[in-house]
């Protein structure tokens, strides 16, 4: 069997670069050649995958237990939310929502800017309009880039894109790759991996398996984070996806602020410790909470008879993912990333959690 | 010289939350007024300072966003100014020099002051230098350089720099400046404006201690005018930035209650973290009306109007601070009780689960009459017992208010509106004395639907509704239609003439006079609905008679000449064509009239029945002549098939007749070229049928099936290869050609 290395040219994840070499392969013998080596790197190749997280907050700033994370876990890249891009209903044009601020400079890391697109700005945008918009937000990731002395080398985005929205979509993906020539990666939902011939395949050079809000959030008992019923109508399908694939696991935690049976809010970071302690609720059920006095807490304010909803997905939840991602995928996930490197997030696990799913993923 | 929003650097969830947007947005519906499907308008009792928190789809009410903080203080300060000269500057001056002038102005105008006339800036003209304008003028220098650190344009989102930290601002010299300012001046206007820029620099520019020291060090000198409550806005401000949440909140809420201007920024700002900062705020008042601020303020802003009332009612049940959140209650719970309905009547809602305890809470404080404004607590009590279903006990509160309603338009309106929403929902059927009870109150519920100041237009809309399924009940199909119109009522024609018999009468009631008004189709709309479905079917003479009773619709003149057929249909073609004769519908159904005689009298039968053909096919959906179809009832506009109402889609797109004359055609062509002709224009029927049965009856919008058929049209063409005609529609038709090559 030949060895393939890190370096050699067909080691490599872009679905392009197969292309160009399998068009440029055209003798029947040296196209099967390439066929075997390149099946040789996809099966037998266990590159040691990296542990990395996301940033989801509009400040860049580490506290110590980040930084502990970090370290402890020898994290090389960090995806960054960048800023959101929006087309509320009665705007002419879309804007960026919330861009981030670098308090600190992170040094020291890799860093992969991520942008979120709401699906409705593809529903909304022409084909005539998507040159500017790739104009404007390639603008807007230059100037972050430059406020921290940033010099990035892919992107992501990050988009909830559906078989409307996919032709638009995918061209601005193009145009951005055209323009800007970096690597260009995208979020991938269970769903698209499910019916690509009606999503299609994003045209990136990889993917990021989102392996979580696969639940409806409504007040009934299922998680909107993890469900292993749902997920377990998805996950055969990963085995034909064409894409190489990061897998992207949940470490976060919400409450849905539930009034009158419909759900009123989400209230990010809140976990049941905060509640256990507290004389204003009572836990008729394990991640339920019910409020019988009125009362500000975190920020939030809940009123009597209002029901909290905890959800998260505890260390099991997280290996029960892998390990079904490790029976459809034939060793193809590329690396782990984390949603999303935050102290309350953190203080939730094992600090060992994050290298024990690492080790086993395929 | 604005206050600003303070900012707060939050954690957003985006692409993991999405849901609250969507919240807000359902509360309302995504079209509509902002206030969603209300009809009661709070503008008719509560104080209109409080407008952007009346209940609403949008941030706030009216004005969506809070976006004037560069041109909140603009015309307070010109008045302020004014009044402080004594109104010996112009206004145009004063708005010059505080809104415009720079500050190469301002050191001309200084030079001047100092004995130098020739510097004297053109704004200035005609003054004489005296010891008011010398001040200003020096005030105004060091407040514009104030400006630079604390008013933040409004630039395009694209390019808004979030990214970096605001620069620093070297306030030292500046503060100095202004300190010095504040001690030597002995007028206490310019007392109270110095301190004010320096309590703002140093919000901006040092520490929150520094700011809020010299807040406490002069505000009991002042007067509580704006300028002190700006700047108690920003002490709160600097209490917030040390985390002493109880203290900043309760600064805000002094500020909400007394300075309208800064109601928003109070309400942007004002935020517990925990309940003990709420219980500190609390613990901070300094009498009942302050803690009423304070829960008027948890009311509105987290949503808790029925909790905010019940303290507020306890802490002073005559406290105008009710009037907004009983609004906002009844707003918020008929949004709950009467969005996304489809059905017309309210007896068929389901109870919501916070409406009896609001309810109760209401009737409870109207019973108790010591309320401000007792009239309004019975009007909610009875449009909630209405929204309840509750209607007797409704037309009990009615009969409470209606001698304590104020004679003022809103209040009356208001009160004639739900009483008028109480009788129809309570009425299990139409009858005479409804009806005459009604009259008057829909002639007025009619006369004010363009009055934007009440809010009529959705009650009026329900009662349509519900009025047209009354009678529907009742059997009574005329005036249900003259309610609401349904186009399925226009299927059967006994119902179209029993409402033309209705529409025509003339000894009309003056109810029936008003149903008559009301209804969507009048008598010409019916005539040519009529004209249209008899020429379809194939009866020109009759079709004749009724366009003639609509003769607006009679001369309008169709695009394109309906008597010819293209291989490849092109009605932009065919409009665009020189066209010798132009027919109008009256012409078009007259030729008909002339053709159909002549072929009963078997006259030229393949050319007049061809002529027949193409018009009939012409008519319809498919053809170069849908003018002639539209009008009222059918509609126009119909660029796809599924904008035609279903119910008439059979009849604007079936290709029976088309068929009929094509077949006659064929049966009298005596050449091949005739033969093959006739064979084409039936495969474009036998097209279109099969579209109609396969694709549009059933709603299929994304159709994937075969996109290829074998007309039996295509087989009888095929037999006749060697004349012109088959070598024209191999050459244009694609679909004949497939059919061919696979054929051979």
């Amino acid at each position: 069997m030949v060895k393939i290395t890190k370096s050699s040219l067909l080691w490599t994840d872009s679905p392009y670069l197969y292309q160009k070499i399998l068009i440029a392969v055209s003798t029947p013998s040296l196209r099967s050649l390439f066929l075997l080596l390149a099946f040789s790197a996809t099966a037998c190749h266990h590159r040691p995958k990296t542990i990395s997280f996301y940033y989801w907050r509009t400040t860049f700033a580490l506290d110590s237990t980040e930084q502990k994370a970090l370290r402890d876990n020898s994290v090389q890249s960090l995806y960054i939310r960048y800023f959101d891009v929006d087309w509320p209903a009665n705007d002419t044009l879309p804007s960026p929502v919330t861009p981030i601020h670098f308090d600190s400079i992170p040094t020291g890391y890799t860093i992969v800017p991520v942008v979120f697109f709401r699906n409705r700005v593809f529903q909304q945008i022409t084909p005539d309009g998507i040159p500017a918009l790739v104009d404007k937000v390639w603008a807007l990731v230059r100037r972050i880039n430059a406020s921290a002395q940033l010099h990035p080398q892919e992107i992501q985005f990050d988009c909830d894109w559906t078989d409307k929205t996919k032709d638009r979509y995918f061209t601005f993906l193009r145009r951005y790759k055209q323009t800007t020539g970096l690597t260009l990666s995208a979020t991938i939902r269970l769903h698209q991996v499910k019916y690509p011939d009606r999503t299609g395949i994003p045209p990136v050079d990889h993917g990021t398996l989102m392996f979580y809000n696969m639940g409806n959030i409504d007040a009934g008992p299922g998680s909107s984070i993890y469900d292993r019923t749902i997920a377990h109508r998805y996950t055969p399908s990963l085995r034909s996806y064409p894409l190489t694939l990061d897998l992207a696991l949940p470490v976060f935690s919400w409450a849905l602020l539930i009034r009158n049976g419909k759900v009123v809010q989400l209230l990010d970071k809140m976990n049941e410790p905060m509640f256990d302690k507290d004389t204003n609720f009572a836990c008729p059920s394990p991640n339920r909470y019910l409020c019988f006095h009125a009362c500000f807490k975190k920020g939030y304010y809940f009123q009597q008879n209002d029901d909290i909803k905890i959800e998260s997905v505890s260390s099991d939840n997280l290996r029960e993912i892998v390990t079904e991602v490790n029976r459809h995928t034939n060793h193809r996930i590329r690396n782990l990333i984390f949603f999303d490197l935050d102290r309350q997030n953190l203080l939730q696990y094992d600090k060992h959690l994050f290298k024990k799913i690492r080790d086993h993923t395929d | 010289m604005t206050n600003t929003f303070l900012k707060r650097s939050g954690i957003i969830l985006t692409s993991v939350c999405t849901i609250a947007t969507s919240i807000v947005l359902a509360c309302a519906g995504d079209w509509g007024p902002e206030y969603g499907t209300s009809s009661f308008t709070p503008e008719t009792f509560v104080d209109s300072a409080y407008s952007p928190f009346f209940y609403s789809a949008q941030f706030y009410y009216g004005i969506g966003h809070d976006e004037s903080h560069l041109t909140r203080w603009k015309y307070a300060n010109i008045g302020d100014w004014g009044e402080w000269f004594g109104k010996t500057l112009p206004y145009q001056t004063l708005d010059h020099l505080l809104n415009t002038a720079d500050a190469s102005t301002l050191d001309s105008a200084i030079a001047w002051l100092q004995a130098k006339p020739d510097y004297r800036p053109a704004c200035l003209s005609g003054m004489n230098s005296n010891p008011k304008i010398i001040a200003f003028i020096h005030y105004l220098r060091l407040a514009k350089k104030c400006e630079a650190f604390a008013l933040t344009p409004i630039t395009p989102s694209w390019e808004q720099d979030s990214t970096k930290p605001k620069p620093h601002f070297e306030a030292k010299s500046l503060d100095n400046q202004l300190q010095e300012a504040l001690n030597k001046t002995t007028d206490p206007f310019l007392q109270e404006r110095y301190w004010f820029q320096l309590v703002r620099s140093h919000f901006f520019n040092s520490s929150p201690e520094t700011a809020i020291h010299l807040f406490d060090s002069y505000n009991s000198k002042f007067p509580h005018n704006d300028i002190w409550y700006r700047s108690l806005a920003y002490a709160a401000g600097a209490y917030y930035k040390q985390k002493q949440f109880s203290k900043a909140n309760y600064y805000y809420s002094r500020v909400f209650d007394s300075c309208d201007e800064l109601k928003t920024v109070a309400h942007y700002s004002f935020h517990p973290q925990e309940e003990a900062d709420w219980q500190g705020t609390l613990a901070l008042c300094r009498s009942a009306e302050e803690k009423a601020t304070l829960w008027q303020m948890l009311g509105i802003f987290y949503s808790d109007p029925q909790r905010a009332i019940t303290r507020i009612y306890q802490l002073d049940p005559r406290s105008e601070k009710l009037d907004l959140l009983l609004a906002r209650a009844v707003n918020i719970r008929e949004q709950q009780s009467l969005a996304d309905r489809q059905e017309a009547l309210p007896v068929q809602q389901t109870p919501s689960p916070a409406g009896d305890s609001l309810l109760t809470l209401v009737t409870h404080i109207a019973a108790a009459g010591n309320s401000a404004k007792p009239w309004i607590w019975h009007l909610a009590a009875g449009y909630l017992n209405t929204l309840e279903h509750h209607y007797p006990a409704a037309i009990a509160n009615y009969k409470k208010a209606e001698p304590l309603v104020p004679h003022d338009r809103l209040p009356q309106a208001q009160f004639r509106l739900v009483r008028l929403i109480t009788t129809l929902s309570a009425a299990p059927a139409i009858d005479n004395s409804l009806e005459q009870k009604l009259l008057p109150e829909i002639e007025w519920l009619e006369s004010i639907q363009n009055d934007n100041s009440f809010r009529s237009n959705y009650a009026f809309d329900w009662l349509k509704k519900t009025m047209a399924a009354k009678y529907l009940l009742k059997g009574d199909r005329v005036r249900s239609e003259c309610f609401v119109t349904a186009p399925v009522f226009y299927t059967d024609n006994k119902n179209v003439e029993a409402l033309k018999a209705f529409l025509g009468r003339p000894d009309k009631t003056r109810y029936d006079q008003l149903c008559a008004h009301l209804c969507s189709n009048q008598l010409v709309d019916l005539f040519e609905y009529q004209a249209v479905i008899r020429c379809l079917n194939d009866n020109p003479d009759e079709a004749i008679a009724a366009i003639k009773e609509a003769p607006s619709a009679a001369t309008t003149i169709l695009p394109g000449n309906p008597f010819n057929a293209r291989i490849i249909d092109c009605h932009d073609c065919d409009h665009a064509a020189a066209q010798k004769i132009k027919y109008s519908k009256l012409s078009l159904l007259e030729k008909l009239s002339e053709l159909k005689n002549k072929l009963s009298s078997a006259t030229d039968v393949y050319t007049n029945a061809i002529l027949m053909g193409n018009a009939q096919y012409n008519i319809t959906h498919y053809g170069n002549a849908r003018v002639f179809y539209e009008g009222k009832v059918l509609g126009s506009d119909h660029s796809m098939p599924e904008s035609i109402d279903p119910v008439f889609r059979d009849s604007l797109m079936s290709m029976t007749t088309a068929i009929k004359y094509y077949t006659i055609a064929l049966g009298a062509a005596k050449t091949d070229e005739q033969r093959a002709k006739c064979q084409y224009l039936l495969a474009k029927c036998q097209r279109n049928d099969w579209y109609n049965r396969n694709i549009f009856s059933k709603n299929i919008y994304d159709y994937n099936g075969p996109n290829f058929v074998a007309w039996d049209g295509f087989k009888g063409l095929k037999q006749y290869p060697n004349t012109q005609y088959y070598k024209e529609v191999i050459k244009e038709c694609g679909y004949f050609r497939s059919y061919i090559q696979k054929n051979k």
